[in-house]
């Protein structure tokens, strides 16, 4: 049992410790593919530089290196296209189709030897066409420069670049006994700037028939083993030696170092497939680990409360509950009683507890009650008084009023003028609940004013309470808080205190509009015989909407010596006056109705009509 | 005699649930207004005891359902809050026989469906007679 009480706040921890992890392994995920790129970039694979002349399409060029023209394509990160290729070269890899240490040589096929130069820091060696050959080798230029000389010591051959047949006119082989046949081993030194070298024969110039092609060979380090991502990548299939042929799904990848060999674009977007593959499995192990520990916290939790309400209710309903100590009912479950001690578990009780006190009442509505005082949960609310968070004092104060904790009202009583609204109207409401028209002693020291809602809710708290204990609030009229002054004269109107009669016509001085107004309906309701009088004489002075009010409740609590009086605002200029003082008069009874009509007769228009509405409302 | 209590608010289902089976009955319980009605479905109880406010199907909804269908003769209690003055005349209307205002309480309750059923033994609902006069 003690898996299922795990504290709320754990599934948020180990959330973030999952999210942290795949944060974490996205990242070195990321970082390690970053490396391989480098690593690839680090170890170049032979390739070789074509010069792109005439009319030369990728499958012709691709026929010339035993490529298929969608290689060449791919290698370069073009489209495949069966035209003229525009660029104005092409890089073409040697790879194990095309390129061998050996001399062994297929049917169809004319071997061309590729070399390397030891310690030559150029990049790009140039075969000049009409070269002489040399003694020892070729006759290699470089800047116009002769290179011959370095050549004679350090020309190794380094594998052979196998071409087609067609393109005997252009590529011959050149004759091994002419240059050092020494075969690389083993890892190249660094330092060690290689060169591979396809030749061309120097007798191209002879052929006249094929356009001059001039090939340029890239400077790349070789390794021990060149072509390692030829195994990654599938080869290339060539469906026959047409320029017709299938279009193959994953391109060869060949990485490289420099310009003139970027990573391929399906290099790219297969690297960027596979981090969102493993970002999306991350996230998805994560969202449904984390939904999954969150289910089984909600199963828990359900089971937990289910145990706790349990134990409640039967509490609640047992008879002899509380003839003894508490504790000795809980024994039953002592898991239960346990959980009592966690704070969690201690509101969960204190909101049911409220909760059964709200719609339970009688003999096992009191049980709430004291079960609330016998598991001491009175301090976890008075606790919460004295926390920084609002919603907390809010709740506290709630919950203290509810269960009508009377000896808590100095300290809700403290939180009166808290300068948080929700608290003040909290504390205020339970000083109210706590005591009837006996907490309204707040209004004393209130410095903030009571919004509509509060007043409305006050109101309806101390409607039930007994109108004898109604304090005396002459004084609240007197407050320089015009919402105190405004309530209170609701407080007179509703519960109407005929005898602050006086003191509320004192209000009909104020500066105020709105608590005129009230005043004004409270004097309604507390009318005497000097009321209507008091309200001709301050007709006057009042504003369009209190003057409207005024003829509206002399029309409920005048008689027929205020007729006059309605018949004069008939005469007025306004409209709303005219029809408000029309209706005054006609439920003043019969006689003020016979006035009104004969009136309306002799003015004619608008009274006519305005006498044909009122009656027609009547 | 079988109880139905619909009742949304978990504490109060339990709280009526016990008491009840404390007092010999056999309660069923169903925490929305859909929960209530198949429940009726599979066993059509003698008292209905239901919250007017109810996710799915409200009180006044289950208490249509029953009397144009199910069963006339089942009893009754509506529990409403203060206020919803509206929604009790909407179900005597329906057909509910009593309302009882949260807060309750449960002797009061208890007291109120011992009283109808009495009158509707009287007035000779057969399927409950003999279980009501032992309850009773």
């Amino acid at each position: 049992m003690s898996s299922v009480f795990i504290s709320s706040n754990g599934h948020k921890r180990l959330f973030a410790k999952i999210l942290c992890t795949a944060l974490f392994c996205v990242s070195f995920y990321a970082s390690f593919s970053q490396k391989g790129l480098k690593s690839n970039n680090s170890k170049p694979h032979l390739h070789l530089r074509h010069v792109v002349q005439g009319k030369e399409t990728f499958n012709s060029i691709g026929r010339l290196y035993r490529l298929t023209g969608e290689e060449v394509a791919d290698y370069n990160n073009l489209e495949y296209y069966n035209a003229a290729v525009l660029p104005k070269y092409l890089t073409i890899p040697l790879n194990k189709k095309n390129y061998s240490k050996g001399k062994k040589a297929g049917s169809n096929e004319i071997l061309v030897p590729v070399f390397r130069v030891n310690g030559s820091s150029e990049r790009i060696v140039q075969f000049k066409k009409n070269s002489k050959r040399t003694a020892s080798g070729f006759s290699l230029i470089y800047n116009n420069n002769r290179l011959v000389s370095k050549f004679d010591s350090k020309l190794v051959i380094d594998g052979f670049l196998h071409t087609s047949k067609t393109s005997q006119t252009v590529f011959t082989t050149i004759p091994i006994d002419d240059v050092k046949t020494t075969i690389p081993t083993g890892i190249v030194n660094p330092k060690q700037e290689l060169v591979p070298l396809a030749k061309v024969d120097p007798n191209i110039n002879t052929s006249n028939e094929a356009p001059p092609r001039k090939i340029i060979l890239q400077q790349a380090v070789i390794d021990s083993v060149p072509i390692a991502h030829t195994a990654v990548t599938p080869t290339p299939k060539i469906v026959s030696s047409s320029i017709k042929t299938e279009r193959k799904k994953v391109a060869p990848t060949y990485p490289d170092n420099t310009a003139y060999r970027p990573v391929s674009r399906v290099d790219k977007v297969y690297l960027l497939v596979k981090i969102q593959i493993v970002i999306c499995a991350f996230l998805v192990v994560a969202i449904f680990t984390y939904m999954a520990i969150k289910n089984r916290r909600e199963v828990f939790k359900k089971r937990l409360d289910g145990s706790l309400r349990t134990l409640l209710i039967r509490e609640i309903l047992t008879e002899d509950s509380f003839t003894d100590n508490i504790n000795s009912s809980l024994t039953f479950s002592e898991i239960l009683k346990k959980q009592l001690q966690k704070k969690s578990n201690r509101q969960f009780v204190i909101n049911e507890i409220i909760n059964g006190r709200k719609n339970i009442k009688g003999r096992f509505g009191d049980n709430f009650l004291r079960l609330y005082l016998k598991l001491r949960l009175d301090q976890d609310s008075s606790t919460k008084l004295k926390s920084k968070n609002w919603n907390n004092v809010a709740k506290g104060i709630q919950e203290l009023a509810i269960m009508e904790q009377h000896h808590k009202m100095p300290e809700i009583f403290n939180e009166i003028n808290s300068s948080n609204e929700h608290v003040r109207m909290e504390a205020q409401t339970a000083l109210v609940h706590l005591s009837g028209f006996g907490g309204l002693w707040f209004l004393n020291v209130l410095n903030y004013p009571i919004s509509e809602w509060q007043q409305m809710r006050l109101i309806s708290m101390l409607s039930s309470s007994p109108v004898s204990d109604i304090p005396d609030l002459h004084l609240l009229l007197s407050s320089p808080n015009e919402s105190l002054v405004i309530f209170t004269l609701r407080l007179i109107g509703q519960f109407q205190q005929r005898s602050m009669h006086n003191e509320v016509v004192k209000c009909l001085r104020y500066k105020s509009e709105k608590v005129r107004f009230v005043a004004l309906r409270c004097l309604k309701e507390i009318y005497n015989q000097h009321t209507a009088n008091i309200f001709i004489r301050r007709f006057a002075n009042e504003t369009r909407r209190n003057k409207i009010t005024i003829v509206k409740i002399i029309g409920e609590i005048g008689n027929e010596e205020h007729t006059d009086f309605l018949l004069e605002v008939l005469a007025l200029y306004d409209d709303t006056l005219k029809i408000t003082a029309a209706r005054a008069l006609s439920n003043m009874g019969n006689n003020a109705g016979y006035l009104l009509e004969e009136y309306c007769i002799t003015h004619g228009d608008p009274y006519s009509k305005i006498f044909l509405h009122v009656k027609s409302a009547v | 005699m079988v109880i139905l209590v619909a009742e949304d608010d978990p504490l109060i289902l339990m709280t009526l649930e016990t008491y009840f089976i404390k007092e010999g009955h056999e309660v069923i319980t169903a925490n929305n207004g859909r929960e209530a009605l198949m429940q009726i479905e599979e066993k059509v109880p003698d008292v209905i005891i239901t919250d007017v406010m109810m996710p799915f199907y409200s009180g006044l909804e289950i208490i249509a359902r029953i009397k144009n269908g199910v069963n006339k003769k089942i009893v009754v209690i509506v529990l409403s809050a203060l206020g919803q003055e509206r929604a009790v005349k909407e179900a005597f209307d329906l057909g509910a026989d009593d309302y009882v205002t949260k807060p309750f309480s449960l002797v009061e309750l208890s007291m109120r469906v011992k009283r109808l059923v009495k009158i509707k033994v009287r007035n000779g609902v057969p399927e409950f007679m003999e279980n009501v006069q032992t309850t009773l």
